[in-house]
């Protein structure tokens, strides 16, 4: 795991086995190299707005991307996302939910709290795999991230 | 789907409580005041319910002093009247016509109403009628008219109260009253209370509650089997992510430890992980079979030329090896969901495609055919076939016929069907014979939607 001042992806997943599968997913493409991963909603408003345990992490410093799931403790995913999406310094930052629901309310909630991309983790690993490094290559290569 | 909740409709009369609709009763009464005791928190009751009331007054209250005695009860009354959820006529504009009472045109004004009600967006019509106008010559006239509302309200979404003044009954006037009404209102003591009707009438008492106890049954039953798919829902939902590690940890044990397994190691790693896809895919068609159970259908113009046509094109190709005949008769346009009755011959088509599979020369027909308002669609394979006993299984969730290589899937395909179709307000059916190959029908209503 990277250090938290230096980031390019911060995965947001309570379940250790998806974590684990979708950092090996991003490692046989060595696109794992700054991933962060955070167990929980509210450990993810922490570092990213660099409070509670991450109160020294660099504000400035913010991921190319956050892969976020919907169904997490203390907080849930869809709360994190309307918090991010409400302020101003956090709103830019691009978040893809990857999650187990294909249910269309968190669907259409997701995209009205202006999520960046929706994508449902499909089971069978090959395909789970090659989803998660298209969207690592996209985000952390393809796409042009805002200057800070 | 109706929600079965909005049967039920507060009277607003404390001691008549909750009725259901086609609920058609009377009330004696004396002094106006017994009139706006009961009609005013009837009507309030009704337009706080979205309900388009109606209520045709005469002698003695009168229109004006009906719509004053409501608009104490309801200070935002013009807001109603604005939406024109309400109508106070006095009963010579809606009883009679040049003085003559004609009842095919009353009853028919009522459906009017009705109609005219629903396609405003109202959930159905309350009304009450006066008599106090009626001559003795017009009793017998009215006396019809009065059993035929009382057998005829039970079908519409129409709730009716009919008011009759006690110093214009005679004896005879209020046995033919009571009659003919589910049941009566009226005073004792002071005190509003309710008779049931007598003779034919307490037939209808009993069926009212009868009624009122399904109508709860229902509810309940339906309340029942939303938990159920919200449950079927949330737990196929939190099977995906074990199921993901145990697909996962088995590539990763096959990627990397390899060279440490023998043939007979990696053999048991494959049969695990083609179990897990199996089980994926099971979980992904309950969780279908629980969504097309839930969502709204969206109606619309279908051309089922077109659509077969498509989702043909989509099959196909997964035929791989084997080459299938198909012939595609003309088919005739219907109204229904688009993507739902487009899985419906997804499902169908695939199911000719694997029966088929195998088959000397296989071919697949899709035909139609019009009888008694609905149309016919078929689709015809000489393939496999069924045991024609076990026709009734075939529709059943996770019902297979065949083993899971002979025919492989699920077993949520035709179940997905029939509640599609259904929904839909058609029938499904399947004709077959071992080796001869199977025909599966499913019909859809010709017209508007039923939901």
């Amino acid at each position: 795991m990277s250090d938290p001042g230096d980031i390019e992806i911060l995965l947001v997943e309570d379940m250790p086995t998806d974590a684990e599968l979708t950092m090996r997913a991003l490692r046989a493409h060595n696109l794992a190299n700054k991933l962060y991963w955070v167990k929980d909603g509210a450990e993810a408003i922490d570092f990213l707005f660099s409070q509670g345990q991450y109160a020294d992490r660099q504000i400035g410093s913010t991921p190319k991307v956050v892969l976020l799931d919907l169904r997490l403790p203390k907080l849930d995913g869809l709360e994190v996302l309307r918090r991010l999406k409400a302020n101003e310094r956090t709103r830019c930052i691009p978040v893809v939910v990857l999650t187990s629901s294909k249910e269309d309310r968190d669907i259409t909630e997701s995209y009205r709290l202006g999520v960046n991309s929706y994508i449902a983790k499909p089971v069978e690993f090959d395909e789970f795999a090659r989803t998660v490094a298209s969207l690592g290559f996209y985000w952390l290569l393809t796409n042009k991230p805002p200057v800070q | 789907m109706n929600d079965e909740s909005t049967f039920l409709r507060h009277s607003g009369i404390e001691c008549v409580g909750d009725v259901t609709w086609g609920t058609h009763f009377c009330q004696f009464y004396e002094t106006p005041e017994d009139l706006t005791d009961t009609l005013v928190p009837y009507f309030k009751a009704g337009l706080e319910q979205n309900e388009f009331c109606m209520w045709i007054t005469s002698e003695p209250l009168d229109h004006k002093a009906a719509e004053q005695a409501l608009r104490r009860a309801m200070p935002h009354l013009d807001d109603y009247i604005a939406k024109g959820a309400l109508e106070i006529m006095p009963h010579d504009e809606w009883y009679l016509i040049d003085g003559v009472f004609d009842q095919t045109r009353v009853l028919g004004g009522w459906i009017h109403k009705l109609e005219a009600a629903l396609a405003r967006g109202f959930d159905g019509l309350r009304f009450t009628g006066n008599t106090f106008w009626l001559e003795p010559g017009l009793w017998r006239d009215f006396y019809d008219y009065e059993a035929t509302v009382n057998n005829i309200i039970g079908r519409y979404r129409m709730l009716g109260v009919c008011t009759y003044a006690i110093p214009k009954c005679g004896a005879a006037e209020v046995i033919d009253v009571v009659q003919n009404h589910q049941f009566s209102v009226i005073k004792r003591q002071g005190q509003w209370s309710l008779i049931a009707g007598i003779a034919a009438s307490c037939a209808l008492e009993a069926d009212r509650t009868l009624d009122l106890q399904l109508q709860k049954r229902t509810m309940a039953l339906e309340a029942a089997l939303q938990e159920l798919q919200n449950f079927s829902y949330s737990v196929s939902h939190d099977l995906r992510s074990p199921l993901r590690a145990i697909d996962g940890y088995s590539k990763v044990l096959m990627d990397n430890y390899a060279p440490r397994l023998d043939a007979e190691g990696k053999r048991i790693l494959d049969v695990i992980r083609d179990n897990t896809a199996r089980m994926a895919k099971i979980i992904d068609d309950i969780l279908d079979f629980a969504r097309v159970g839930r969502i709204q259908l969206q109606y619309e113009n279908i051309d089922m030329d077109t659509l077969v046509r498509s989702v043909w094109h989509d099959i196909a190709p997964a035929a791989g090896a084997h080459e299938v005949r198909t012939h595609i008769a003309p088919l005739p346009p219907v109204r229904g969901d688009r993507l739902l009755v487009r899985q419906v011959l997804f499902n169908l088509l695939s199911n000719a495609l694997k029966a088929t599979r195998g088959a000397p020369a296989p071919q697949i027909d899709v035909g139609s055919g019009t009888r008694d308002g609905e149309i016919v669609y078929y689709i015809r394979d000489n393939g496999m076939g069924f045991e024609p006993r076990f026709t009734d299984r075939l529709f059943g969730l996770f019902q297979r016929l065949h083993n899971i290589e002979e025919f492989p899937g699920s077993g949520v395909g035709l179940a997905i069907v029939k509640r599609i179709v259904e929904r839909h307000g058609g029938r499904v059916w399947a004709e077959g014979h071992p080796g001869r190959g199977a025909t599966f029908f499913f019909s859809l209503p010709v017209g508007e939607s039923h939901e």
